[in-house]
């Protein structure tokens, strides 16, 4: 008998052995993601440096904006709004912005608590964190987190895909990510495409230890690997910035509160396999979001309050060398708080669209959601008196 | 796919409520009373509150149980009410040795998994259950050997678990490509590391334990 069964387990295991062993190698970066600089001399357009709000005030509160292209060439943002953070009449509303107009089309609710719980089959206590990108084969996709029981250290992750622009959506699918009862794993920073169609998802760990992590999906979305940049409990939300096929930069929210907080900073020159001991850059971050863009000629653009405590500054920085150097480039926002009132820019998001002009979204004082376009001839005005 | 999977949660999850309710209320119900709480447990477990069933109020908290604890909770409900036609099963599901192996995987595999996956180390064992990626021939490694001391050692209940484990994760009977999720599950470490302390404490005040 002990016979058969050890000849039952080898049947067994041998599968599982032959996967185990079939080391796929980690597949290229993408780099759809690259922001493009035009050659404006031949045109000279005029310079452009527009703000507005995206959102309406229909919500006391908002927060956490995204935007993604359409393949019509327009931009959709996606941001949570509410009473208040966390609480239960929080939805994720949409709102599509016109490209020729730069005029925003009316909000509407995305994704409604008791609507997402029925169809997740889970009670649901709150949601939040709404991450937006374009796949291979031009379809929207929309992380958000989730929270049944606790703060927002007990979140899943769930998504769903819009293969027409965001006018209709498929059911939501609830991630995997974590052994622990699946929790605490939470989304910020925008994904980014491999070259085989694979999707990476920053994202980060918030029960005891705080931690950013990065998950390696399928192209339908199933995590196939997870990464974990570092160990403790100070760092959160991480962005990358692909360089090149093999190359990319991460930064990550210090999440120490320290009077002298920086930004945290890895890198890795194979495509993800392994990444480079973390580091404290030299940009403050006063345990704040932040987001980039990579440029084509290898530069770097963040966003990111430009201060070790307080968020009442939103700058523009850029790097010309691989983040050795950081210039300010632009003080998007910079207000006095007062007593009375704390001004608060926060959780932005840059993203490119398709006639090159570039937009940040950012949280106005948890009221708005502020929007900033600048195009090509402003920006290189701009990095041209850095020189 | 995905309604298939959460179908799976919600049915492990209403499993768990049936199995609680049956275990709180077996020590001093007969049979037959046994019966009437099965059915009534399973009954209020498709009646929504809320526009949602208990076993989806449940599947909130303790999302996809492991196949491994499926298997013990089904099992548990088995031998309340097989008959004495399942002898051997019987034999093995009440045998402390098996279950002594049994809550000793469960906690090892808890103590190597959660501390470190929670963030105490750079090193996230998490990431072993992704077959393909590196270092993942160290869990299947962990596995294997378990099962082989489980031949030699006829400890049949727990060489059933990994074998239906591993099976299950071919088959891809959960939304996760990760094995750990298939193995083991915080519900049945914490239940596991529980049993193990009352032995501990049934041995050294020299008491039988009660299953």
């Amino acid at each position: 008998m002990r016979l058969g069964l050890l000849l039952l387990m080898a049947i067994v295991f041998l599968p599982l052995l032959l996967k185990s062993l079939n080391h796929e190698p980690s597949p290229s970066f993408s780099l759809e993601g690259v922001a493009q600089l035009a050659d404006i001399s031949a045109e000279q357009p005029s310079i452009f440096y527009r703000v507005q709000f995206a959102s309406s005030g229909a919500t006391r509160e908002v927060h956490s904006a995204v935007m993604v292209r359409l393949s019509s060439g327009n931009m959709r943002a996606f941001w949570y709004g509410g009473k208040r953070e966390g609480a239960k009449d929080v939805s994720v509303y949409t709102a599509e912005l016109d490209l020729l107009t730069n005029e925003w089309r009316e909000e509407r609710v995305l994704v409604e608590r008791l609507d997402m719980a029925q169809q997740l089959g889970v009670y649901l206590r709150k949601i939040g964190n709404p991450v937006a990108f374009r796949d291979s084969e031009e379809r929207v996709w929309l992380f958000f987190v989730t929270v049944s029981v606790g703060g927002w250290a007990g979140s899943t992750i769930n998504f769903i895909i819009s293969d027409d622009d965001g006018l209709s959506w498929s059911e939501p699918t609830r991630m995997v990510t974590s052994p622990i009862l699946n929790l605490s794993t939470l989304v910020k920073g925008e994904p980014f495409l491999y070259t085989d169609g694979s999707i990476g998802l920053p994202v980060y760990h918030e029960m005891i230890g705080k931690f950013g992590e990065l998950l390696h999906l399928s192209p339908t979305g199933v995590v196939l690997d997870k990464v974990r940049l570092m160990p403790g409990r100070v760092s959160l939300q991480p962005i990358v910035l692909p360089s090149d096929a093999d190359s990319a930069r991460i930064y990550m929210r210090n999440a120490t509160d320290a009077s002298d907080s920086t930004l945290f900073e890895t890198w890795t020159d194979d495509a993800g396999q392994s990444w480079a001991p973390v580091v404290r850059s030299d940009l403050p971050n006063p345990n704040a979001a932040v987001t980039g863009l990579r440029l084509d000629d290898g530069g770097m653009l963040l966003v990111l309050n430009n201060q070790h405590d307080k968020r009442n500054n939103l700058s523009l920085m850029y790097s010309e060398n691989e983040g050795e150097t950081w210039q300010l480039l632009h003080e998007i926002e910079q207000e006095e708080n007062t007593p009375e009132f704390e001004h608060q820019f926060s959780y932005p998001s840059f993203r490119q669209s398709i006639d090159g002009d570039f937009h940040v979204l950012y949280t106005w004082n948890k009221e708005r959601i502020k929007h900033v376009r600048f195009n090509q001839q402003w920006l290189q005005e701009r990095l041209e008196a850095l020189k | 796919m995905m309604l298939m999977w959460t179908d799976i949660g919600i049915f492990s999850a209403t499993l768990l409520w049936v199995a609680l309710l049956v275990k709180l209320t077996r020590a001093w119900l007969p049979r037959k009373g046994l019966l009437i709480v099965l059915i009534g447990a399973v009954g209020s477990g498709m009646i929504p509150f809320n526009g949602l069933v208990i076993g989806g109020y449940f599947f909130s908290l303790s999302s996809y149980l492991s196949i491994a604890t499926i298997l013990l909770l089904l099992a548990f409900l088995f031998s309340c009410f097989a008959g004495n036609r399942y002898d051997t099963f019987k034999v093995y599901w009440s045998s402390d040795q098996q279950w002594l192996v049994v809550t000793v995987f469960f906690v090892l595999g808890g103590l190597l998994l959660y501390p470190m996956a929670g963030g105490l180390t750079m090193f996230d064992p998490y990431r072993l259950g992704y077959a393909g990626t590196p270092w993942s021939m160290i869990l299947f490694g962990y596995l294997f050997g378990w099962a082989v001391l489980c031949v030699l050692k006829r400890w049949y209940l727990l060489l059933v678990l990994i074998l239906a484990s591993v099976l299950a994760y071919y088959l891809k009977l959960l939304p996760s490509l990760n094995l750990w999720d298939y193995v083991i599950d915080p519900l049945v470490v914490v239940y596991s590391l529980f049993a193990l302390l009352k032995c501990g404490c049934c041995r050294l005040f020299k008491r039988q334990p009660q299953n």
